[in-house]
């Protein structure tokens, strides 16, 4: 575990942030998951990209 | 000039809401000018006001320390605790949308809460304008969390568990926690992708680090696709939970009532004629169910609650009017046998059901009397004191021992209710009331009064 943090912790800086606390876990989540996320939403994009694309061909 | 602050606007320094001679405005302090200035500049304002997104305002003068915005008001003030699945959900929607178009035009919201949205002409509008902040590639949302607690959490338990579970909302006012949720959910819901990393995981590393020591800090460079991945993840996830359609007790009603069509209709005529002669701006319909006879008023665009206990009849009316694009009219939860309270700090942060009823015209309470008086054994005088607190005008329908619905009621219990008859309801309602109308409803044993506040 110990080493997880350690990762982890490279993640933190020590900016000043707005009134709400995000909390530490909610923020290192997204560190976390954007890897995960960003991917699927990059392939999704370009999925979308191909598909628009194909159907320009097919009613051409 | 009278200057009051709102008690529910202190969490933000940035911007709070102020009453000036009984107007709204919102203070807007002199350390977000910047950030209002860009707002302003940018286009994103512009471009949520034309999509509906967001309250308009204009700008009004200054004050120390900052300077005043009047924004649009909104005529009903609702609670997420209020809403049925799907209007939460159009808010979590909504919330989402303008995170997305804030960070196409460099800001980003600084807060998710669900108590941001109201609803307004049949639609969720976002209503704190000093809500945002500079966006810049890298930065995690500082919201992330606040938007699963106020939005996700609720709506996958609504979802995944049970209806009702949207009452959580009551007792955690900042959003049910994670850990909470989480084991409420049932196994299953960990097939879900996004509901496995916003919602049980999240739960996980808020537990592995909340005394970590590391808090107030913010994590280091997330690239923008992976930024935007997250809010397309938590669109995606939301979007895929849907209410089963199992129907509760009331949400089949009106297809298992006391009435034929005719003495339906009958019914309606009776409470347009009762009604004609008042000047009314707003209604509320108690015990509205999905909002038939709150549409009397409604079509007239005449603005009107429909207040129900089943939140599948609320449920119901929320979809209907989005497929007719109504805007007269609002559905929402309370269960009068125990209204909605006034909760937050000091308990004046959110108001109370009784609270909000001050400028109402008319009450209406078409079959409902019998739910209290006898679901519930509450003395006649003290229905009549409650409904005399809401407002000047009440259309109230006595139904009698022997109409099929009272019989069901006592069909499982002994008739301790030897005063709930007409003229025991009458000498009750006398109290506080006036008889201006009463009228037998053709077909049923039921009689129809329009009742004024002494």
């Amino acid at each position: 575990m110990y080493p997880l943090i350690l990762i982890l912790s490279t993640f933190i800086t020590h900016d000043a942030y707005a009134y709400l606390d995000p909390g530490t876990g909610s923020f290192i989540i997204q560190v976390v998951i954007g890897a995960i996320a960003g991917s699927l939403f990059f392939i999704k994009q370009y999925w979308q990209k191909i598909k628009t694309f194909l159907n320009k061909n097919k009613k051409e | 000039m009278n200057i009051t602050n709102h008690p529910a606007s202190f969490r933000d320094p940035d911007g709070a809401i102020l009453f000036i001679d009984n107007v709204l405005h919102r203070f807007v302090s002199n350390n977000f000018k910047s950030k209002y200035d860009k707002l302003m500049n940018s286009g994103l304002h512009k471009e949520l006001v034309k999509n509906q997104f967001i309250v308009d305002h204009e700008e009004n003068g200054e004050r120390e320390g900052g300077f005043l915005i009047k924004p649009e008001l909104i005529s009903n003030i609702s609670y997420p605790y209020e809403w049925s699945f799907s209007q939460l959900k159009d808010a979590a929607l909504l919330t989402l949308k303008i995170q997305e178009v804030a960070i196409e035009h460099g800001m980003s919201l600084k807060d998710a809460s669900a108590y941001n949205i109201q609803f307004q002409n049949g639609k969720p509008i976002f209503i704190d304008t000093t809500s945002f902040e500079n966006f810049s590639e890298g930065q995690a949302w500082v919201a992330y969390k606040q938007f699963c607690q106020h939005f996700l959490a609720p709506l996958a338990l609504m979802s995944c568990t049970d209806i009702r579970l949207g009452s959580l909302l009551k007792n955690y006012i900042d959003g049910i926690p994670l850990d909470l949720a989480a084991s409420l959910m049932p196994l299953k819901s960990k097939l879900s992708l996004g509901l496995s990393m916003h919602l049980f995981f999240h739960a996980k590393m808020q537990g592995k680090y909340s005394d970590s020591g590391i808090s107030k800090q913010e994590v280091k460079k997330i690239p923008k696709m992976q930024t935007l991945g997250i809010l397309d993840s938590l669109k995606t996830t939301i979007s895929k939970l849907k209410l089963s359609t199992v129907d509760t007790e009331w949400g089949d009603y009106y297809n298992n009532t006391n009435y034929s069509d005719e003495s339906f209709n009958e019914k309606k005529e009776l409470i347009k004629s009762f009604s004609k002669e008042l000047k009314l701006k707003k209604v509320w319909d108690l015990g509205a169910n999905r909002g038939v006879f709150s549409r009397i008023f409604a079509d007239q665009g005449i603005n009107t609650i429909a207040w129900d206990i089943d939140p599948i009849a609320v449920e119901k009316n929320y979809n209907q009017i989005k497929k007719s694009s109504e805007t007269s009219i609002s559905p929402l939860l309370v269960d009068l046998t125990n209204p909605t309270p006034s909760i937050g700090w000091s308990l004046v942060e959110r108001d109370s059901f009784v609270e909000r009823a001050k400028d109402v015209d008319l009450v209406m309470a078409l079959a409902l009397i019998h739910h209290l008086a006898i679901g519930n054994n509450v003395p006649l005088e003290q229905i009549a004191m409650f409904f005399s607190k809401l407002s000047e005008n009440l259309i109230i329908e006595f139904v009698p021992k022997g109409d099929s619905q009272v019989d069901i009621l006592l069909s499982s219990r002994e008739d301790i209710f030897s005063d709930y008859n007409e003229s025991g309801f009458e000498k009750a309602f006398s109290e506080y009331y006036t008889v201006e109308k009463k009228e037998n409803v053709q077909g049923s044993k039921r009689t129809l009064y329009l009742l004024k506040k002494k």
